[in-house]
Parts: structure tokens; C-alpha cells; sequence
């Protein structure tokens, strides 16, 4: 392991220099002379066959040039397929860029309208007259699998697939267990609202027969492929590059149907295009999220000893499946144990298709929903069998010595995998001592101020450092400084900073000898895989760290040469100089120009796990059903920390997305599969002011054993506990009046429809 | 999001204000801070073929205090009143208000009169007005009238200013030394429209007392009966209580949902709570 002088330090993040002086630049800032710019026009039905479209009238308005159909794409209208964990069963259900004979959802592109500015475009579109005759719509997952309704006919069923996480045997079990408990829980439809919705220019040389496409993020090398497929060119005529971006989230840079219309227009055309969502547009184009719901039965002992796991869970996946429509469902079923020893574990999660807008991974996917229904199962078991809920959990909590700790596997794919390092007790002592959990307990119930007091815990794991490599390059400057190239892609997270930090550790050279971290672009390295699974400073750091000890010997190799010496006898200092033992030197601005550069791969099929746990304080209006989050800790164990900064703001803005689904953000549709949340005043999003008071702690105690850094994930954990833990903290404020919480969004109403069910309940029972 | 293309005017006076309106021969919108009806051009659900910009119209940023009232020209933002930088008839109860609406952005921008002209029925402004027993002025192609705001909210968005009229001021009573005043806004977070908005003005030098329910799905909803009870000081909240549903039970053309009634039953009975020592 490399020596520490900026790994662990608070650096402040390179990013912000442009970012504070307005310098930041984003898709949406950039120009191209002869710029057209695209409007989509959306389905504005769920479920229908396209009878007519008449561009007539919009072709005649000043200022509109084009406009293009799946008439126009050509008789094979591409597909897009599964970037993660692709299967041939799923095949039928990939989305086409744009709807040929049948709409599938609210959103769904029908055209592209071409124009000298974006108001044009928007008239325009006003004026495409399109005839849809409307189909029964499947509005939620009960109409999917009556199947009265077929999303795809020719398949015969809106199951998409059936995904199987098992462990043991937990058949053996029930009849012998001393005790066993079902509930079923679900969580809502909601997904990331990034502040910069997503956006891409494209232009198209036909003299060179190069594309080159801004607006990439998240995984451009993956969507270069598909691209480069779709409109038939090499992989290498096209240019990926990305921007400064306003959050990802999982969301943004997936590979949506926009990603080849806008680029298909720029050849269509001959000009540059431009396409920039708006705010009302992503809330039906981008990925949804998290809808699920579950039917759990557990088995202990009395002592509260967890035996076994089984269930089933429901996942509402939209209309298609999508680049990694999948993975929120199969993460449920995988990781609904959680950090806890559970020998015998089956859950089935079904995946439906339904006439929603299709849904794709969104920060901790599955891993929040997960969370939820289990950390609420516990608090319900707990209580059940008399036991402390901090107790119980602590006696099921993994520790050290059972490292690695094989989970459940999925079937199809066989996906087998294992907890790396940690001791899981360790960040809920943590936590405990942090929120002061033996003093605030005692509020628990209590009402203080015509308020109810509750306190809720909950303990996660955050999987991280997916493969199946990342690549790095290191270059010498002529000025004697050196540029970093990484396939690892930014989406807010500081990356050019925590890898600045990597750099010069593992150089030996001062930070502010490093020109610049270049990343994203696919000009810049052979092959990247980009950022998603909290891979990038785990998978890009570990490169960097190979490609440093490559290019270290390579100045030494050059250095030997001029200095007449053995590569080994050559000292680098301060990144500035090679020297020899007896004081001859080169300076690194003269070795360069020879052309020092040095690039390296890491390779990985191992997952880095993270873990923590959450505390919240809550006081709960019982009159008004509102919430208010008291006080919140956070703590999380990463393996190894680049930055303390970068890391704690990364938590605390996971722990605000993730109250905003636990208590503000849903994604409503009618019966018609019309959305009824389409603008931010009725999609409420969590802001600064609602949210005040959250700590967060981050300690490094287990470093991972399967990368060099020791690193593991750090930018989803944050999200993964919340909902479960809020929900806790309201079934203990909520305790007196026996009101337990099943489902997610903890709004106001459902918190006030739940006191008063429970209390009508209570006059029953004592009538 | 873009707004369809419109014509702009910027009038110099009021009374060339109100000619334009008068004689437009497209939809024509008067635009103040434009905080409610640009969003609603840029989604497309306005679109007027004429703006006319009335917020730099120096008549309508004039505040006079009188000796019983104070008037708001339309164009006062809530930024102004929140901070005070305009006389308040209502001994903090305006400032108050302002400071729950919306977020500052907004407030810097967005004008009394817009608000009161729009009649959003979760808005603050008719609400809080309608409790302070205020006029608004309204100047049109014959002249200048005045109504009460109770009067003036017919209904969702719907009010009884006419096309060729333009909201000129809000006349404000002003409370005495003695009145006491409560407010409560229940909404799920910060800077939203209110689910359920409660205003109590009583004012015994005056004889005046008056209990108002906003974001009633409809205009600001008078409570008659707690109005009186309020005056007489009630000390037994069920009693209070009672009252309030039995006035929300009247307004039976509301449609409330059982929660909604819930919270407008809770946002009243706390108001008024604020008004009793």
C-alpha cells in the first residue's frame, strides 16, 4: 500500500474552481454555427396503436426543418439492449429509439422535431396531429398479471422474468421454527431528479464520416457500442465526450432512446443537433425506480436468532426493459439479508410490465427498497419476541471472523458473490454512541409538545468496484507536469480531485504538479467502463495506482539513460527531478521530451462491500400526520478514505434523496396510466431547508482485500438505510397508538390514516 | 418548456394600461411578476397572444397610510412586505405571511396583486386578505370600483375582475393596538402551497373578529360560527372544535376528502389557539 500524504485529507475539490466562477460547462452551454434544435413529441397515451402521424402543418411553420418518425430511421427501426446482466428471454422487451406501430407508455418518443430554436421546436410540435387508437391499459402490477392486457402480444405475458435469490434450504425450516412472522411491505414509484436534466449535441462530418456526440456520461465506451451499431459505423468514428454534469445519480448517461435520435438527426440533417430535456420531459423519459413490493416470512429462534428468509417481491418495471431495467429487482432479492447471517434464504422477485414509463437503476437500487422491508420486518419481529431492536440486531449481524461471507446466489445467471471484509457491529456501536441512542431512547413514545417522539436504526451494506476493469494512463507533460487519462466517467462526485489525490500519492509528487485528470471521453483512454456501481474511485483509482508504478519506472528508465546509470539508482523528487545517488540530475520537463507515458488496466471480478448504519430522530404531528426528521446520523465504513470531505458530502446528499423518498417524492399514476406528478410542484423534492440536521461519520477500520487501495464504494451507501430507518423511527414514535408502517412515502395522510385505523381498530376491540 | 412566441407592451401609465387591455385584439394578459403565469406559458397552458407589463407602473407601487387603512399598490412584491419596507396595516401579521410563500426567488418577484388577481385557491394572499376584512381596487376602461376580498374570489382562479380591468390596490384595515391575529400553514415541505392555510383576525376595539380557511377548493372559506365564538374567547376546545366542523360541514360544495377536513379542522383550531392568552 502506498504512503498517505493527500490519500485521507480534506482537499478541497479541484472542480470548484471553474464551478464557483460560473466556468463549468455543461451540454446545455454549448453552441455549433448552424444549430438545429430537437423537440420529442411524447405519446400522450399508455397503451395504443399508432393509426396516423401528420407532420403537415407542423413542416409548414417558419422555422421548423424536420421531422422525423420511425418512417424515417428505416425499416429496421434498433433496439437497445441490456447493458448489465443481458438475457435472451428478455429480449422481446428491449425499447426501440422510437414507437413503430404501438405506444407503451406516457413519454414515449413518436418524433423529433427539428428547428431554428426550441420554442419553434415546442410550436411544432403543438402542431403534429398523431392518431392513436387507445388499448386497454395495464396500469399497475395486479392488471400485469391478469395478462387481460398484453404489453407485448406476441410474447403472451407481461412477466418479464422471474429472478431466484437462494441460499440453503429454507423449506426445511418453517415446520420446526419457533417462531415465524409475514408481512408484506411496498415501496413507491420514484426516481432521480438530477438539477441539470440530461441533454446531447451531435454532430456529424460526412467528409470524414465521424460523429461526435457531447452530453456522454455514466458509461460512454458501453453506449459507443451501441451507438456505433445502430447507425452502422465503426466504434472508432465516434466520439464520445463528456461535460460537466448537474448529478447522475444512476439516472443520467444510461443509454436512452434520445441518445441515438439525436445523433441519427446530425446525420440526417448534416448539421449539429441539439436536444436538451426539460424539466416536465424527465419526469416521463428518464428512468423510474424502486416500485416493489413484497410478501416476507421469517423465521427465528426465540433468543432472536435469524434462520431463515423467504418470499416473494413484485417489481412494476414500465413498459420495456431497459439498459439496467433489471438490476433494482434482482439487488432486492439478493441483498433483502443485508448485512445479517441468515443460513437459509429463497426470495422470487417477478418482474411486470406495465404502461409506465420503464424504470432503471437509481442510486442504491433495489438495496433502498430491500432495506425498507426488511429493517421494518425486523422492528416488527423485535418487538414480537420481546427483544431490544439494537440487540436484535446486533446477534445477527456479521463480524470479522466470518469473512468472507458468501449470499445468497441469482438464478438466472448464477450470479454468486461475497461480502469482502468488515465487522458489521462496529458502525451500529457507532452510530449508537453517535446519536446517543441510551439517553434518546427514553423519548421514545413519549409526546413532547403535542408531538410523538420515535427513534429508528437500521443497518445496511453497499455493494461496490463491479468490473470487469478500469484503464489509466499517465502522461508527462513538456512543462515537466503530468496528466491523468481514466475510463472512469464524473458525475458530480469529485472524481478529478479524490483521483488528483491518488496521483500524486502514488507518484511521489506534489499535487499541484498534476496538470489535470481527464476522464469520461472516450478520446482519452483505449477502453473505459465508467462510473456506476460506486466503481469509479475503487476500479479508476486502483489503474491509476498500477499506470503510477509503470510510469515511475519508465522516468527512471529515461533518467538512467541520460544520467548514464541504473534505473535503480534513480531517485524522483518531488516530482520535479531524477537524480543519482551522487547529486547528477535531469529535470522531468527534460525527460519529456522523450514521450513518457505509461497506461494500465485493473482487473477485478470481485465486489467491495461497504457497510454502516443509520439513525434518525423524529417528532410526528399526530393530528397533521407530518414528520420531522429531529436529528440524523449516518455512519459508514469505506475500507479506505480518499477524502473525508468528498465522502461526507456524498453521504449526507444520499441521506436527503433518500428522505425524499421516504417522505416526500412519489411518482403517481391513474387507472388510464396517465402520470399525475408531472412538475415539481406536485413531485415534491426534498431542499435544504426541509432536511437540516444530518451528521455524518465515516471510518476506515476493514480495508477491502481485493484492490490495491483498499477502497470500497461510497457514493450509494448513504441512500440505502433511510427509508427503513424513518420508518422506524415512526412506528417507535407512533408505538402508544400501535401504528406500524408498511408502505413508503410516510406522507402526512397515509401517517394520519394509519393513526385513525389504528384507533378505530382499538374501540372495536374494547366494544 | 419554452413559451410559445408573444407580443410584449410596456405601458406607461395605468390608464394606458388598461386601453390596451381594453382594445386587444388577441388574449391579452397583464404580466406583474410573472411567477405564476410564465411557468404557466412555458408548459403550455397559458398562452396569451399580447403581455402587458404593468410592473414597472409607478401608480401601482405606491403605499399610502391613512388613518384606518393602509393601500398596497399590486405591484408591492411579498419581499417587500416580508421585510418591511412598505407601511403594515397588520402589526406583523402581513410580514408574517410573506415569509411562508413560496420560496425568496419567487418572493422578489411576485407581486400582491398578481397574487390576489390569480386567486391560486392555495395561495396565501386571498386567505390572509379576506381575514383582514380588505378591499382590492380595481381600475377599468369606466372607472374605478371596489370590493371586499371576500367578495372579489368567486372561486379555483376565478374572480370577479373584468377583462378591461386591471387590480390597482389593496385597501387594508388597520388592526389596533389590541388585535390579535394567528396563522397556520400546513404544507409537506418548505416553499410548497398550503394544504390546509388558517387565518383568526379579531380585533375588540373594533368589534371585529373573523376566522378564514384557505386552500378550501374553492375561495377563502369564511368560518362564520367560529368568527363569533373567537370574539367571545372560547376556552373549551372541544367546543371550539365542534364549531369549526360544523362551518366546514356546511360548506358542503368543498367535497372534502376525510383528511383534508382533518386539516383544516387542526390549522383552525391552532389559529385560533394563537389569538387566546
Amino acid at each position: 500500500m502506498i504512503a498517505n500524504r493527500y490519500i485521507g485529507s480534506p482537499v478541497e475539490r479541484f472542480e470548484d474552481r471553474r464551478f464557483l466562477r460560473g466556468k463549468g460547462t455543461y451540454v446545455g452551454d454549448l453552441s455549433r454555427p448552424g444549430l438545429l434544435y430537437a423537440a420529442i413529441l411524447r405519446s400522450p397515451r399508455a397503451h395504443g396503436r399508432i393509426r396516423s402521424i401528420d407532420a403537415t402543418a407542423a413542416l409548414a411553420l417558419r422555422g421548423a426543418h424536420t421531422i422525423i418518425t420511425a418512417a424515417q430511421i428505416g425499416s429496421q427501426v434498433p433496439r437497445i439492449p441490456i447493458r448489465l446482466q443481458p438475457l435472451p428471454v428478455l429480449v422481446p422487451y428491449h425499447q426501440p429509439v422510437i414507437a413503430e406501430r404501438k405506444v407503451r407508455y406516457v413519454g414515449e418518443p413518436i418524433a423529433v422535431v427539428l428547428a431554428d430554436s426550441a420554442a419553434i421546436a415546442e410550436d411544432a410540435l403543438d402542431l403534429i396531429r398523431v392518431d392513436i387508437e387507445q388499448l386497454p391499459p395495464v396500469p399497475d402490477r395486479h392488471a400485469a398479471a391478469k395478462a387481460e392486457a398484453l404489453l407485448f402480444e406476441e410474447t403472451g405475458t407481461n412477466l418479464a422474468i422471474r429472478y431466484i435469490a437462494a441460499k440453503g434450504d429454507p423449506g426445511r425450516v418453517w415446520a420446526r421454527a419457533d417462531y415465524v412472522r409475514r408481512e408484506r411491505f411496498a415501496v413507491q414509484r420514484h426516481t432521480a431528479v438530477m438539477l441539470e436534466p440530461r441533454g446531447v449535441l451531435a454532430e456529424w462530418d460526412a467528409a470524414h464520416g465521424r460523429l461526435t456526440v457531447s452530453g456522454a456520461s455514466k458509461v460512454a465506451f458501453f453506449n459507443r457500442r451501441i451507438l456505433a451499431e445502430q447507425m452502422g459505423l465503426a466504434e472508432d468514428a465516434i466520439d464520445m465526450v463528456e461535460n460537466d454534469v448537474g448529478g447522475g445519480f444512476g439516472v443520467r448517461g444510461e443509454f436512452y432512446p434520445e441518445d441515438f435520435l439525436i445523433p441519427f438527426a446530425a446525420r440526417f440533417t448534416g448539421r449539429p443537433v441539439k436536444w436538451i430535456e426539460d424539466r416536465r420531459e424527465h419526469l416521463i423519459a428518464a428512468n423510474h425506480a424502486r416500485e416493489a413490493e413484497c410478501e416476507l416470512k421469517i423465521a427465528c429462534r426465540y433468543d432472536g436468532t435469524i434462520v431463515a428468509l423467504q418470499g416473494d417481491v413484485y417489481v412494476d418495471v414500465g413498459a420495456y426493459n431497459r439498459t439496467n431495467g433489471m438490476v433494482g429487482a434482482r439487488n432486492i432479492a439478493q441483498f433483502l439479508s443485508g448485512p445479517y447471517r441468515i443460513p437459509d434464504i429463497r426470495i422470487e422477485a417477478s418482474l411486470l410490465l406495465t404502461n409506465k414509463t420503464p424504470v432503471g437503476t437509481y442510486r442504491g437500487p433495489g438495496r433502498f427498497e430491500a432495506d425498507f422491508f426488511r429493517e421494518r420486518l425486523f422492528d416488527i419481529v423485535a418487538r414480537d419476541l420481546g427483544i431490544d431492536p439494537v440487540e436484535f440486531r446486533r446477534r445477527n449481524l456479521l463480524t470479522a471472523a466470518e469473512m468472507p461471507y458468501s449470499i445468497a446466489t441469482i438464478t438466472p445467471y448464477e450470479h454468486k458473490d461475497a461480502f469482502d471484509s468488515g465487522d458489521y457491529r462496529l458502525t451500529l456501536d457507532r452510530c449508537l454512541q453517535e446519536i446517543d441512542w441510551a439517553e434518546k431512547s427514553k423519548l421514545q413514545g413519549k409526546l413532547v409538545d403535542g408531538r410523538y417522539q420515535g427513534l429508528g436504526i437500521g443497518c445496511f451494506i453497499e455493494g461496490s468496484a463491479a468490473g470487469p476493469r478500469e484503464n489509466a494512463r499517465i502522461e508527462l507533460e513538456s512543462d515537466g507536469t503530468v496528466s491523468i487519462f481514466v475510463g472512469s466517467s464524473a458525475v458530480g462526485q469529485g472524481l478529478e480531485t479524490a483521483f488528483a489525490q491518488i496521483a500524486a500519492d502514488a507518484l511521489e509528487i506534489p499535487i499541484d504538479r498534476i496538470r489535470g485528470v481527464f476522464h469520461g471521453s472516450t478520446a482519452f483512454v483505449r477502453e473505459g467502463f465508467g462510473s456506476f456501481h460506486s466503481r469509479a474511485v475503487v476500479m479508476g483509482g486502483s489503474a491509476i495506482l498500477l499506470a503510477a508504478e509503470s510510469f515511475k519506472q519508465a522516468v527512471r528508465t529515461a533518467a538512467a539513460r541520460q544520467l548514464g546509470c541504473e534505473p535503480g539508482a534513480v531517485r524522483l523528487v518531488e516530482g520535479r527531478l531524477a537524480a543519482t545517488p551522487d547529486g547528477k540530475s535531469v529535470s522531468f520537463a527534460e525527460l519529456a521530451g522523450g514521450g513518457i507515458s505509461a497506461e494500465e488496466s485493473f482487473a477485478n471480478s470481485r465486489h467491495a462491500y461497504s457497510y454502516g448504519a443509520h439513525a434518525a430522530h423524529v417528532a410526528v404531528d399526530p393530528r397533521t400526520g407530518g414528520v420531522e426528521v429531529v436529528d440524523y446520523v449516518a455512519v459508514e465504513d469505506v475500507g479506505r478514505i480518499i477524502n473525508p470531505m468528498l465522502l461526507k458530502g456524498q453521504m449526507v446528499g444520499a441521506v436527503v434523496q433518500g428522505l425524499g423518498g421516504a417522505l416526500l417524492e412519489h411518482l403517481v399514476y391513474d387507472d388510464e396510466g396517465q402520470l399525475m406528478t408531472g412538475s415539481l410542484a406536485d413531485y415534491l423534492l426534498p431542499t435544504a431547508s426541509d432536511f437540516p440536521s444530518i451528521r455524518a461519520v465515516v471510518t476506515e477500520t476493514h480495508p477491502s482485500p481485493i484492490n490495491p487501495l483498499g477502497a470500497k464504494g461510497a457514493g450509494e451507501g448513504g441512500v440505502v438505510p433511510v427509508g427503513g430507518v424513518i420508518a422506524n423511527a415512526v412506528a417507535s414514535a407512533l408505538a402508544p397508538l400501535n401504528v406500524q408502517p408498511h408502505e413508503l412515502p410516510l406522507s402526512p395522510s397515509r401517517i394520519w390514516h394509519l393513526i385513525e385505523t389504528a384507533h378505530e381498530m382499538q374501540q372495536q376491540l374494547r366494544e | 418548456m419554452k413559451a410559445p412566441a408573444v407580443d410584449y407592451l410596456r405601458p406607461r401609465t395605468l390608464t394606458e394600461a388598461v386601453d390596451l387591455l381594453a382594445h386587444a385584439s388577441v388574449e391579452a394578459r397583464v404580466i406583474a411578476g410573472g411567477q405564476s403565469l410564465v411557468a404557466m406559458m412555458n408548459l403550455r397552458v397559458a398562452s396569451p397572444g399580447l403581455l402587458i407589463d404593468i410592473a414597472r407602473l409607478p401608480e401601482l407601487h405606491a403605499v399610502a397610510s391613512y388613518s384606518d387603512a393602509v393601500t398596497l399598490g399590486a405591484c408591492v412584491t411579498h419581499a417587500a412586505i416580508e421585510d418591511r419596507r412598505v407601511a403594515d396595516p397588520s402589526r406583523g401579521l402581513m410580514p408574517r405571511v410573506a415569509s411562508t410563500l413560496a420560496y425568496r426567488a419567487i418572493r422578489t418577484r411576485g407581486t400582491i396583486g398578481g397574487s390576489l388577481a390569480l386567486s391560486d385557491p392555495a395561495a396565501e394572499w386571498p386567505a390572509v386578505l379576506a381575514a383582514l376584512d380588505a378591499e382590492v381596487v380595481l381600475y377599468g376602461s369606466s372607472g374605478r370600483r371596489s370590493l371586499k376580498c371576500t367578495e372579489f374570489t368567486t372561486g379555483i382562479f376565478q374572480t370577479k375582475l373584468a377583462q378591461n380591468e386591471i387590480l390597482e390596490s389593496a385597501r387594508v384595515p388597520k388592526l389596533s393596538p389590541d388585535a390579535r391575529y394567528g396563522y397556520v400553514k400546513l404544507c409537506r415541505k418548505s416553499g410548497e402551497f398550503a394544504s390546509a392555510l388558517a387565518v383568526v383576525v379579531t380585533d375588540p376595539r373594533r368589534g371585529y373578529s373573523r376566522v378564514v380557511s384557505g386552500a378550501a377548493n374553492g375561495s377563502p372559506l369564511v368560518l362564520a360560527d367560529t368568527s363569533r365564538l373567537v370574539a367571545e374567547g372560547p376556552r373549551d376546545p372541544d367546543a371550539l372544535r365542534g364549531t369549526i366542523s360544523g362551518d366546514l360541514d356546511r360548506a358542503s360544495d368543498r367535497h372534502f376528502d376525510d383528511f383534508q377536513r382533518n386539516l383544516h379542522t387542526v390549522a383552525a383550531m391552532r389559529a385560533v389557539q394563537q389569538v387566546l392568552v
